[in-house]
C-alpha cells in the first residue's frame, strides 16, 4: 500500500493527560481523509505531531514511506487552527513572506497563488479586514505554496458561509483532482465532510476508534430491512426461494440485512413465520452520515447498522423478544 | 537560513511598530533637547529677575574685576545647561540611561511574539528549516532591528543636535569617544534584544513579554545593587557582569582599552547565552 500518512501508536501527553493515544493511521495516496472527532478529542493536536509543530510523546511516524520526517515535511502543507497571517499586511504581503522564507524564485508564484484562491482583487486591503472567508483562503494558499503532495487542513471551513462552504469544497476537491493532491482534513461539519471524503477516521478521547473507506460507510449506514433470526440458513433459503430477495448480507450471526423490497418488509416476515422460522426482531434500519457518526462518538463502537433514534420499534413475531 | 532571515527582514521593513518605535526614539531625543532648552531659559529668567543670580550678574558686569580664579566657577555657571550638556550628554543620556533599551526592548517583545499571536510561526516550522535556524534568523532580524533603532536615535540626536545647536554643538563633539561609546552601546543593545527576544520566545505572550523585559531593563540594576552588598563580603560585585550596570557606567568620557573590551566580551556572552537559550527552549517547544 502507497501510504502517505503511517502512524504506529502515536501519542501525545500533556503532563499526565494524554491527548492522542497510540494512534495507528494510515492514509493513502490520493485520499481525501476526513478526520471526525468531538472538540477536544486530539484531532488538532495529532494534526499537529504530523506537521511538526509539536513532538510526539511516544510512537513513530512515517511520511511518504520514509521516517526522515524533517525532509518530508517539506512536501506538506498545513492549515492547522487559524491562519497564520499578518493582520496589517495585504494578502499579495503575506505570501511575499512566505514566498521568500520558502526560497521560491518565482516572483509570479505570488500573483498565480493570489488567483488561484481567487484572492487577486483584494490589492491593498488588509488582512485584519478580511472576511472569515477570505482568511481561510489565504490561509489555503499559504498552505499550497510550496506545491504540497500532502495537505493538512483543520478545520478549514469554520465560521464560513454556505457560499465559502462550497467555494473550498471546490478547491479540495479541484486539488485532489487536478493535483494528486492526498488530504488530511478535520471538520465538525460531517454532511460536508461526507460529500468529498473517500476515507474517514473516527477519534474520540485520543484514540482513533475506526478507520473506514466511503464505500463501507455508504454500505454501513444503507437503508435496510434488518432481521434476527434463529436460523439464518434456512431464512436466507426463505428469502431467495419464496420471497425472490437476492440484495442482502448476513453481517453477523443470526442477522440479515435486506437491501431491496423495503416497502413490502411485512411479506417477508409474514413468509418467515410461515415456515416455521423464528424472527426475534425485525425493523427498518439506516441512519444519515451524522446519526451514524454521532452514534459511534457516542459509544465508542461501531453501531451495527442503526441507530437508536432512528431505530424503529422491533417487530418481533414468534420469537423471544431481545 | 538565508531565504529565513530575507523574510524576516521583509517583515521587518513591513512592519509599522518598527517605524513608530523609531520615530519615538528620535521624538524622545527631540523632548530632551526641548528640556534642556528650557532649562536654559528658566536659568536666564532666573538670572534676569535675580533670584540666585545677583552674583553672577555682578560678575558679569565687573568683568575684569573679579579676583583671579574666582572667576572660573562664574563662568561656567554662565554656560547655559544645553551647552554643558552638549549634543554628546544627550546621546549618553538616551543610550545609558536606557530610553534606548526601552524602544528596543518593546519593538524586539513584539516582533518576536507578534508571530506567535498571529500564528505566523507555523507558516515556517516543518518547512524543511531545523527548528534552530528559525529562531536564530528571527533573532537575527531582530537584532538589525535594534542596530536601525539606535542608529536612528543617534543620528536623530545629532541631526537635531546640529539644527539647534548650531556649528558650536556639532564642533563639541569629540567623535572618536562617540564612536567608542556608539560602539559599546550597540553590543549592550545587541544582548539586551536577544535578553528579549529569548522572554519573547518563552512566554510568547505580548503582555508578559514586554512586562517582563521592561521589568528587566527598568529593576534589574537595583536588584544587582542589592547583590552587590550581599556579596560585598566576597569581594564580589554582580554588577560588574550584568548589561544594564556597565551601559549606565559606560560613559563616553570615561571609556577606555581595558573596560571597553570586558564589557565587549560581557556583551558577547550574554547575547550567546541568551540566543543559545531561546534556540534550545524552541527546538523542544510546542508550537500552539
Amino acid at each position: 500500500m502507497d501510504y502517505v500518512l503511517k502512524t504506529e501508536g502515536l501519542t501525545k501527553q500533556y503532563g499526565r493527560h494524554t491527548v492522542v493515544d497510540h494512534v495507528d493511521m494510515h492514509v493513502e495516496k490520493g485520499d481525501i481523509y476526513g478526520f471526525i472527532g468531538k472538540n477536544g478529542a486530539g484531532k488538532t493536536t495529532f494534526m499537529r505531531m504530523v506537521a511538526g509543530l509539536a513532538a510526539p510523546a511516544e510512537g513513530s511516524m512515517e511520511l511518504f514511506g520514509s521516517p526522515e520526517l524533517e525532509k518530508q515535511r517539506l512536501r506538506i502543507g498545513s492549515l492547522i487552527e487559524h491562519p497564520g497571517l499578518y493582520g496589517k499586511m495585504t494578502a499579495r504581503e503575506n505570501l511575499e513572506a512566505v514566498r521568500r522564507s520558502l526560497g521560491i524564485t518565482e516572483k509570479n508564484a505570488v500573483e498565480d497563488m493570489l488567483d488561484f484562491v481567487r484572492l487577486s482583487g483584494t490589492g491593498k486591503k488588509k488582512v485584519k479586514n478580511f472576511s472569515m472567508g477570505m482568511k481561510q483562503r489565504l490561509g489555503i494558499a499559504i498552505a499550497l505554496f510550496c506545491s504540497p503532495d500532502f495537505l493538512i487542513l483543520d478545520e478549514p471551513i469554520n465560521g464560513l458561509d454556505p457560499a465559502g462552504i462550497k467555494e473550498i469544497r471546490d478547491l479540495l476537491l479541484r486539488l485532489n483532482r487536478e493535483r494528486q493532491m492526498t488530504i488530511l482534513i478535520s471538520s465538525h461539519i460531517l454532511g460536508e465532510l461526507s460529500k468529498i471524503a473517500t476515507r474517514y477516521g473516527i477519534i474520540k478521547d485520543g484514540v482513533l476508534i475506526e478507520e473506514f473507506g466511503a464505500k463501507e460507510l455508504e454500505l454501513k449506514c444503507q437503508r435496510c430491512q434488518k432481521l434476527v433470526v434463529d436460523d439464518v440458513d434456512r431464512a436466507v433459503a426463505v428469502l431467495e426461494e419464496k420471497c425472490h430477495i437476492t440484495n442482502y448480507d448476513v453481517p453477523q450471526a443470526g442477522v440479515i440485512r435486506i437491501f431491496e423490497g423495503l416497502d413490502r418488509s411485512w411479506a417477508v416476515n409474514r413468509e418467515l413465520i410461515r415456515q416455521d422460522i423464528k424472527v426475534k426482531e425485525s425493523y427498518l434500519a439506516g441512519q444519515d452520515l451524522e446519526g451514524y457518526f454521532m452514534d459511534l462518538l457516542g459509544n465508542g463502537q461501531a453501531p451495527q447498522g442503526e441507530t437508536p433514534k432512528n431505530r424503529r420499534r422491533p417487530f418481533t413475531l414468534g420469537g423471544k423478544h431481545a | 537560513m538565508l531565504n529565513l532571515f530575507r523574510a524576516e527582514c521583509y517583515k521587518l521593513w513591513k512592519a509599522k511598530s518598527f517605524y513608530i518605535c523609531c520615530l519615538i526614539g528620535a521624538g524622545i531625543a527631540l523632548l530632551l533637547y526641548g528640556t534642556l532648552f528650557l532649562v536654559d531659559n528658566l536659568e536666564k529668567m532666573e538670572a534676569q529677575q535675580g533670584q540666585g543670580g545677583v552674583h553672577v550678574m555682578a560678575t558679569v558686569n565687573e568683568g575684569t574685576e573679579s579676583p583671579e580664579g574666582a572667576g572660573q566657577p562664574e563662568e561656567a555657571a554662565q554656560i547655559p545647561m544645553s551647552q554643558k550638556i552638549g549634543i554628546m550628554g544627550v546621546i549618553e543620556q538616551m543610550m545609558s540611561g536606557s530610553m534606548a533599551g526601552f524602544i528596543v526592548t518593546v519593538f524586539v517583545s513584539i516582533f518576536v511574539i507578534g508571530e506567535y499571536t498571529n500564528g505566523a510561526i507555523k507558516n515556517v516550522v516543518g518547512k524543511g528549516y531545523s527548528r534552530g535556524t528559525v529562531f536564530i534568523s528571527k533573532l537575527l532580524a531582530a537584532e538589525l532591528a535594534a542596530l536601525l533603532i539606535n542608529l536612528v536615535i543617534v543620528g536623530a540626536t545629532l541631526l537635531f543636535g546640529a539644527i539647534l545647536m548650531g556649528k558650536g554643538g556639532i564642533s563639541a563633539i569629540a567623535w572618536k569617544d562617540l564612536t567608542a561609546f556608539v560602539g559599546i552601546q550597540l553590543a549592550f543593545s545587541a544582548a539586551l534584544a536577544a535578553i528579549a527576544a529569548l522572554i519573547g520566545e518563552t512566554t510568547r505572550s505580548l503582555a508578559a513579554g514586554i512586562s517582563i523585559s521592561l521589568g528587566i531593563v527598568m529593576f534589574s540594576t537595583s536588584i544587582t545593587a542589592g547583590l552587590d552588598l550581599l556579596f560585598h563580603n566576597l569581594n564580589w560585585k554582580p554588577s560588574d557582569y550584568w548589561l544594564l550596570d556597565l551601559q549606565t557606567t559606560a560613559l563616553a568620557d570615561i571609556l577606555h582599552g581595558d573596560f571597553l573590551f570586558r564589557a565587549a566580551i560581557i556583551s558577547l556572552a550574554w547575547f550567546l547565552a541568551a540566543a543559545i537559550a531561546g534556540t534550545l527552549h524552541f527546538r523542544k517547544a510546542d508550537i500552539k
